[in-house]
């Protein structure tokens, strides 16, 4: 009990920690999602603590992204209309991404010769974990592995997103919350809400698109990949 | 005195937000048991999210009704990702032999689906749709010079 408490708080502590580096130093790296991880890793393997004990004694947080999920209507809200006003170049730019992200996954994985059980997996890695561990079961892959590789996307996203929008000089809130959103599900929106609130309701927007666009043409398409 | 009052207050702030939270909570739970049942695959907290958009939208709910809980959940929201990504430390075999080649896929595809994303979503709302400057979010466009500045230091 005391051990569960300890994880628990511990993992509150090093967040909170991360958060105030980051704070400091605004680099891309440390993150504090990807900083919190690295140091828990460490310790988990440190006290080697198998991670569905740790997973156990932190399920109270994990169990707060249902309703911080529910409360990503309020950014939604607040910009309806300019939502609203861009709904075809939000849907043409989902689709354009999910399809994108479905057909270089698996490209990709087939040219390095990755198995065909990573291969199926690795498809629906776009998308929420839920999502992509749903589908991943549906076109014959493994929904742990898929998970796996959901959080990597995340990180590869919450570094690649900023350099990206950098690079292309990216200018509108649209454009910069939709491919956080598309590209880093919840962890990109939760980075675009950093950037600004209009970004953050494109992100939620694009999260929830993606994830509804890849259900319906994912189990159709990946087969035929 | 005035130190006790600022204290009150902030209990109280403290205990609205809680109780926001609660009802954000329960408003999530039967979308989620229903999604379950029906095996639905997008999760059940995504639909609830669409819904209660639309709630907000119409009138249904008011804002001020989950507003303080609301922006307190998102503002953490990170950390409500750590345990999950913490997860990666089960599949330390799998990164040694396969991990380079995992890693350039997700990286290469990433970058791809984001620039792809977002240079059709800028090309379609044109340079119409600018960040707002305040939380509330007006469309007026700010002038292309300050706003450019402002862009720039804001990724500097």
């Amino acid at each position: 009990m005391l051990k569960l408490a300890l994880w628990l708080c511990g993992t509150i502590a090093v967040y909170a920690l991360c958060r105030r580096i980051y704070g400091w130093t605004r680099w891309a790296l440390l993150s504090p999602v990807f900083s919190s991880m690295a140091v828990l890793c460490v310790l988990l393997w440190a006290t080697r603590t198998p991670y569905t004990e740790y997973a156990a004694a932190t399920h109270a947080l994990s169990a707060l992204l249902a309703p911080a999920t529910v409360a990503l209507a309020l950014p939604l809200y607040r910009h309806t209309r300019l939502l609203r006003q861009h709904g075809l170049t939000i849907v043409a730019s989902l689709i354009a991404g999910t399809l994108t992200a479905l057909v270089t996954s698996v490209v990709f994985a087939q040219r390095l010769h990755l198995t065909a059980a990573i291969t199926r997996s690795i498809a629906p890695r776009s998308v929420t974990t839920p999502v992509a561990m749903a589908i991943a079961g549906q076109v014959g892959g493994s929904p742990v592995l898929a998970a796996a590789f959901v959080t990597f996307t995340a990180f590869c996203g919450l570094w690649l997103g900023p350099l990206i929008i950098r690079r292309f000089r990216l200018r509108t809130a649209l454009a910069r919350g939709l491919l956080m959103g598309m590209g880093a599900h919840g962890i990109g929106t939760s980075r675009a809400l950093e950037m600004g609130e209009a970004e953050g309701a494109a992100a939620s927007l694009a999260m929830s698109l993606a994830a509804v666009i890849t259900a319906l043409i994912a189990p159709a398409l990946i087969p035929r990949l | 005195m005035a130190c006790h009052g600022d204290l009150r207050q902030r209990a109280r702030r403290a205990g609205i937000a809680c109780l926001q939270i609660a009802g954000l909570w329960l408003f999530c739970l039967p979308f989620q048991w229903g999604c379950a049942r029906l095996h639905c695959p997008v999760p059940g907290s995504l639909i609830a999210m669409v819904v209660l958009w639309v709630m907000l939208a119409v009138g249904i709910v008011k804002e001020r009704w989950i507003g303080q809980g609301g922006d307190l959940l998102l503002r953490h929201m990170l950390l409500f990702f750590v345990p999950a990504a913490a997860g990666i430390v089960q599949y330390g075999p799998l990164l040694r032999t396969a991990g380079w080649r995992l890693g350039v896929t997700v990286a290469v595809s990433t970058a791809l689906v984001m620039a792809i994303t977002g240079l059709s979503a800028e090309a379609g709302a044109g340079r119409k749709w600018r960040a707002p400057v305040g939380a509330s979010g007006s469309d007026v466009p700010s002038p292309p010079q300050v706003n450019r500045k402002r862009e720039e230091m804001r990724h500097a």
